[in-house]
């Protein structure tokens, strides 16, 4: 039996707020399973218990019910020593230099101090803070601090991932190497969960992508899959539409000298373009859009309204 | 099953921790508590700056500071009594007390009657009441107790009938001092010697007595004066029956069959009196000498003698 | 074991860098202004009063750095959410709140080293004597110390700091008011007020336990069974303290 990298089941949460504790359902018997070596997405709007359920993992959290595994093993402080977080929005020490922070971590995480001679200087590199090594964390900015947290993730080589929001408070340089990280650590066989909101993101590096909504797993997406297989419409650019055509309706934008339709099923698109050119227009480009993360994940969201 | 286990010890260890320590603490405090501190809790107090410099240092809570200090010292006093004779260190802390919250009444009248014990520091008695009296406000309910134990003062250390009678005077005009007051300030003014005088003063302090010790003492004290005020008027009454019958009695009923005496007082330590030779009356207990001459001042008058009731 | 060092260097760190060791600087302009004064001002032992006024602040200096410093302690985490960071690591919740304990009192016993220090050095100054005697006074103040630390701490697992630090400040007076009160009330002939001041009294430090300043500065002997069982009273006193955080922290949520 190969037994998952982490393994959620039945985990429900309860919340109260305030005094005299109005109830909030955070996790209402979430079960969730990461296979070894995969990278899951894990999307839902705000609120909906992503990360109440990497907390609930982490024993940050102590849930009402149900049980949390890494590798089969109950989600403890040992479990830990195989798991690297990085927090939405990470805070540190703003006393420490960033390679005092790395330096603090590993220590917490166990690692000896020629291990951690050499990994750090390594990780420094990886996340493109060499300059700033001897900086003080409080003159730090935004992506800055998310490289530091990244890093501090990676400190001791864990085997899986938890990560909340990676992308956010980066530039696109950033994210690019972001990206590249995330999917190094799965050429080298980690496991990696992350939260997102930027679903193009998740489209790229996932292998599938978990939905949560009010504390309830909704959906599992295997995103490749899903990439491969479904044709959800074609696209048409054209210069120009004839007189009194049909297709009013299929505009999707238009610009002065350019006009994108869209149509469903290739024979009516084939026909589309043949009265386009008929009528003397010119046909720019044309081909299958594939479904794509946001329309499911809205459609998802419509259903549960 | 193992995890369950060791989920459990580490939520109850604390627990059990937290009891024994407890127990353990709880111990240790009625151990420390056994052992006696051989220092006093104001080993310190001379050392305490004067009162006016303390006003400074205390910043405005001179008040609370003074309340603090003075918690300290009846607790003190009232747990090991007052150790040096001569009360020094009450001396200094009341000087302190009250210079930092002046208008506090209390501890003048405490110091008051502590320092009356004895006429060898009956001068600061005096001068701690006159402080009081000078600050205290009228509107305090005790004020009046001020002047009243200045006139027992004046009467019975300095015997200085007048100035005694002039404070009582100031006791008896506040509307809280007991009826009597303006009966004791005429017979002051009319007859400052009467050992009996000093009763009511006495009985007051009793009242504002709160330790065993000093009921105890000013209980005997009353006794005494009682004792005196009885052969005193034992002697009157005797004078009186020889000048209606030529003889002295040789049995003190005889005074009360000859109507010279309504009935015959109760010895207060339980004796009796007795007429030892013609004309002297003796309690079988041992009074102390109050250094007053009873049969010097007798009164000469006509009505049946009477016991003075105890006040109130 | 190694993790808890690793906290509490940690935190030891975090206290150098956050200038807490200026407060030494207000204490040595406190007892050299002092005792500038007191040279011009002298009522008889002046080096009694030095003694007494350094014992004073360095207790006080120290209580008021065990307040400030520990009620921030697990709260300030919280709220600056460096904790999750933290946490996340294969740390329990005890290795962390006892490592963030040992690095503030080895903080506060540093503090004190070097008060007593100070206070060594304007003794010699004055007298050409150091007054190693005043160590029997010192250590109960260190204890008082840990145990202040340690109440300050148990707050600071869950409220926030301005009302721990009130909390703690009250704990410390009336710990140091409570035999006062006891022994007042004794003489009164009120059950309701005795019990209450009974139980005030055993579920309250008694701090006057641990105050030897006075009997010390006179040259009065202290019974070495009096001294050890206050020092026992205070160590046992704060281990239960730091249970009683460790439990609450313990079934904390971290949100």
């Amino acid at each position: 039996m190969s037994t998952a990298a982490i393994s959620i089941s039945g985990v429900s949460k309860t919340y109260r707020t305030g005094f005299w504790g109005k109830k909030f359902v955070a996790l209402d018997a979430l079960s969730l399973s990461v296979e070894k070596g995969e990278i899951l997405g894990y999307l839902g709007p705000n609120g909906a218990g992503k990360t109440t359920t990497f907390k609930v993992l982490l024993d940050l959290i102590r849930p009402d019910s149900g049980t949390l595994s890494i590798f089969g093993d109950p989600a403890d402080q040992k479990a830990r020593e195989r798991v690297g977080y990085l927090p939405e929005n990470p805070y540190f020490y703003m006393y420490l230099t960033a390679e005092e922070t790395l330096h603090f971590h590993g220590r917490l995480r166990g690692m000896k101090g020629e291990a951690r001679k050499k990994r750090i200087p390594e990780l420094l590199h990886l996340v493109g803070l060499e300059h700033a090594k001897s900086r003080s964390l409080k003159k730090f900015s935004r992506g800055m601090l998310q490289r530091i947290g990244i890093a501090q993730a990676l400190v001791n080589n864990p085997d899986i991932l938890i990560l909340d929001e990676p992308m956010s408070g980066l530039d696109p340089n950033g994210r690019k190497q972001m990206r590249d990280i995330i999917l190094g650590c799965r050429d080298q066989g980690k496991t990696v969960i992350f939260s997102s909101h930027i679903l193009s993101d998740v489209e790229i590096m996932c292998d599938r992508a978990a939905i949560i909504r009010q504390g309830k797993l909704q959906e599992i997406v295997q995103v490749s899959e899903m990439l491969d297989n479904k044709v959800a419409h074609w696209e048409i650019t054209c210069s120009s539409l004839p007189e009194n055509s049909p297709y009013e309706d299929c505009i999707v934008h238009k610009t002065k000298n350019q006009i994108l339709l869209k149509t469903n099923g290739e024979v009516e698109a084939k026909k589309m373009i043949q009265k386009i050119e008929e009528s003397g227009g010119r046909v720019l480009s044309f081909g299958p859009q594939r479904v794509n993360l946001e329309e499911f994940y809205n459609q998802s969201g419509k259903e549960e309204k | 099953m193992y995890l369950q286990i060791r989920k459990n010890f580490f939520s109850i260890a604390p627990i059990v921790l937290i009891i024994l320590c407890y127990s353990v603490v709880f111990g240790l405090q009625k151990h420390i508590d056994k052992t006696p501190k051989k220092t006093p809790i104001f080993s310190d107090i001379s050392y305490l700056p004067n009162g006016t410099f303390l006003k400074g240092l205390a910043l405005s809570y001179d008040e609370a500071l003074a309340d603090l200090l003075w918690i300290k010292a009846i607790g003190f006093f009232g747990s090991q009594g007052v150790i040096d004779k001569k009360n020094e260190k009450l001396h200094v802390l009341i000087n302190i007390v009250t210079t930092l919250d002046p208008l506090f009444q209390y501890p003048y009248e405490f110091a008051g009657i502590v320092f009356s014990d004895d006429s060898k520091t009956v001068d600061r008695s005096i001068e701690i009441l006159e402080k009081g009296i000078a600050n205290v406000p009228h509107k305090d309910r005790r004020y009046w107790y001020l002047p009243f134990f200045m006139a027992y003062n004046y009467m019975h250390h300095k015997e200085d009938y007048l100035m005694a009678a002039k404070y009582l005077e100031i006791a008896a005009s506040f509307p809280q001092s007991p009826p009597y007051l303006p009966l004791l300030v005429s017979r002051l003014y009319a007859n400052s010697q009467d050992p009996e005088l000093a009763l009511p003063f006495l009985q007051e302090m009793l009242a504002s007595a709160d330790t065993p010790e000093r009921i105890a003492e000013l209980d005997k004290r009353i006794k005494d004066i009682k004792i005196k005020q009885h052969i005193s008027v034992f002697n009157t009454a005797i004078k009186k029956f020889h000048e209606y019958t030529g003889r002295y009695p040789t049995d003190l009923k005889e005074l009360v069959g000859a109507n010279i005496l309504k009935s015959l007082p109760i010895e207060p330590y339980g004796g009796e009196y007795k007429i030892i030779k013609k004309g002297i009356v003796q309690s079988t207990s041992d009074v102390d000498d109050l250094n007053l001459h009873l049969d010097k001042k007798t009164q000469e008058t006509d009505q049946p003698l009477i016991f003075l009731e105890e006040p109130k | 074991m190694k993790k808890i060092a690793v906290l509490a260097l940690n935190t030891f760190r975090e206290s150098i860098r956050d200038k807490i060791f200026y407060s030494l600087l207000a204490f040595a302009v406190l007892m050299l202004g002092f005792s500038l004064i007191l040279g011009n001002l002298t009522i008889g032992d002046e080096i009694k009063i030095i003694k007494d006024f350094g014992l004073a602040a360095i207790s006080l200096f120290g209580v008021l750095i065990a307040i400030f410093v520990g009620i921030s302690l697990v709260y300030k985490e919280m709220e600056k959410r460096t904790i999750y960071v933290i946490l996340a690591n294969p740390i329990s919740r005890y290795q962390f709140v006892l490592g963030k304990y040992l690095g503030l009192s080895f903080t506060l016993m540093v503090e004190v080293v070097v008060m007593t220090a100070g206070l060594f050095v304007l003794c010699y100054l004055k007298q050409q004597l150091i007054p190693w005697e005043l160590f029997m006074a010192i250590v109960p103040i260190c204890f008082e110390l840990q145990l202040i630390l340690a109440v300050a701490l148990l707050f600071s697992t869950f409220v926030s700091p301005f009302l721990s630090g009130m909390l703690t400040l009250a704990v410390f007076i009336i710990g140091h008011l409570t035999l006062d009160f006891k022994v007042l009330v004794a003489s009164l002939d009120n059950p309701a007020l005795k019990k209450t001041a009974d139980v005030l009294y055993y579920s309250f430090p008694n701090l006057e336990t641990l105050n030897f300043k006075a009997r010390v500065v006179h040259g009065i002997d202290i019974p070495w069974t009096e001294f050890i069982f206050s020092l026992s009273y205070a160590a046992t006193y704060t281990i239960m303290i730091l249970a009683l955080s460790l439990y609450i922290f313990n079934k904390r949520d971290i949100r």
